[in-house]
């Protein structure tokens, strides 16, 4: 299985960068962006396989975002990652079919699981 | 009107102290996220030979900057719990407001708002329950961040009114869609918190709320 092409929605740039690179060197193919709109410029571009979604970005709803990059990416699969999820987002969040939640800070090592998890969920339904 | 029970009013302050300890949760663990993904690329560059000086140099930079953000907060939510300590006798309404302010600093971001304050100098203590104060500020910030679309600003101005301190709320900017009033029940539970610390709350147009407290000196 190829490894999967990883788009991170973070306002936190440091924190995107620097998990960017990370997964790079794991050979992932990582990019970042750290706007809303930046984010749907981005899935449209360029279909990523797994997007790594901060439900907190500023000037827009989470849910709404997730729900526009729901309809964008039918195929793909999204991992909410935050520092701080409350209930009513994690309930939206299962109900709009979000892959998974994850608190930062994430361990390395969980959240390649995750997102190797994502990448075969999508091979089963959406071979590309 | 029906009097405000007491149980509304703790059901207030909990939810404020709920809010509050969820924004220092995301806050700091936004901080040791970074922390934590620039020692793993660290990690990750020297074992595969790439780690440079200028690269480390930058990492280290990247730490002390997050260390000092998360210092800055831990420093805010200890002064927030002195002044929460103290309660029951007086307080320092500059600094409350600061704290408070700087804890919703994310809140405000997320929400694009921009909350600005205009303080004035040599301000006597106010008498009242900080808690209560505090609970009252939030409730009013989140209510008039609720009238206003993303770009909106809030400005808290504080002042001497002979033996009162007034702090208003001014909310500037373009009306959120389907904007409403606070609720009845809010706005009750609101002047009570008011009324509970020997001051009151009152509308003016435009959305301006001002607080009213008595000043202890």
């Amino acid at each position: 299985m190829n490894k999967a092409h990883v788009l991170i929605v973070d306002d936190e740039r440091e924190f995107a960068t620097t998990l960017t690179e990370r997964l790079r060197l794991r050979g992932y193919e990582a990019r970042a962006a750290f706007t809303a709109e930046a984010a749907i410029a981005a899935v449209a571009a360029s279909s990523p396989d797994v997007v790594l979604l901060d439900l907190n970005l500023p000037g827009v709803r989470g849910v709404e975002l997730l729900m526009n990059l729901r309809q964008q990416l039918p195929h793909g699969e999204i991992i909410l990652l935050s520092g701080h999820l409350d209930l009513a987002d994690k309930i939206e969040g299962v109900r709009i079919d979000a892959f998974g939640l994850l608190l930062k800070p994430v361990e390395m090592s969980e959240l390649t699981e995750k997102i190797d998890a994502a990448q075969a969920k999508r091979g089963m339904h959406a071979p590309r | 009107m029906p009097p405000v029970e007491d149980a509304a009013i703790e059901r207030a302050v909990r939810s404020f102290a709920a809010a509050m300890l969820g924004l220092v949760a995301h806050e700091l663990n936004n901080r040791l996220a970074v922390m934590r993904e620039t020692v793993g690329l660290m990690e990750d560059l020297a074992r595969a030979g790439k780690a440079g000086v200028a690269g480390t140099a930058r990492a280290h930079s990247s730490l002390d900057d997050q260390i000092g953000r998360a210092l800055n907060i831990v420093r805010t939510l200890s002064g927030l719990g002195g002044a929460l300590g103290a309660a029951g006798g007086s307080f320092d309404a500059a600094t409350a407001i600061g704290d408070l302010v700087g804890l919703t600093e994310r809140w405000a971001r997320q929400k694009s708002l921009l909350i600005e304050r205009e303080v004035a100098a040599d301000l006597p203590r106010a008498g009242g329950d900080p808690a209560l104060f505090l609970c009252l500020v939030h409730r009013l910030l989140v209510g008039s961040a609720g009238t206003l679309q993303p770009g909106g600003r809030i400005l808290m101005r504080v002042a001497r009114n002979g033996a009162n301190i007034h702090l208003g709320l001014h909310p500037a900017g373009e009306p959120a869609a389907g904007a409403m009033a606070t609720g009845i029940d809010d706005d009750r539970i609101n002047r009570e918190l008011a009324r509970r610390l020997g001051g009151e709350l009152m509308f003016e147009g435009g959305g301006v709320s001002t607080v009213r407290l008595a000043a202890t000196s």
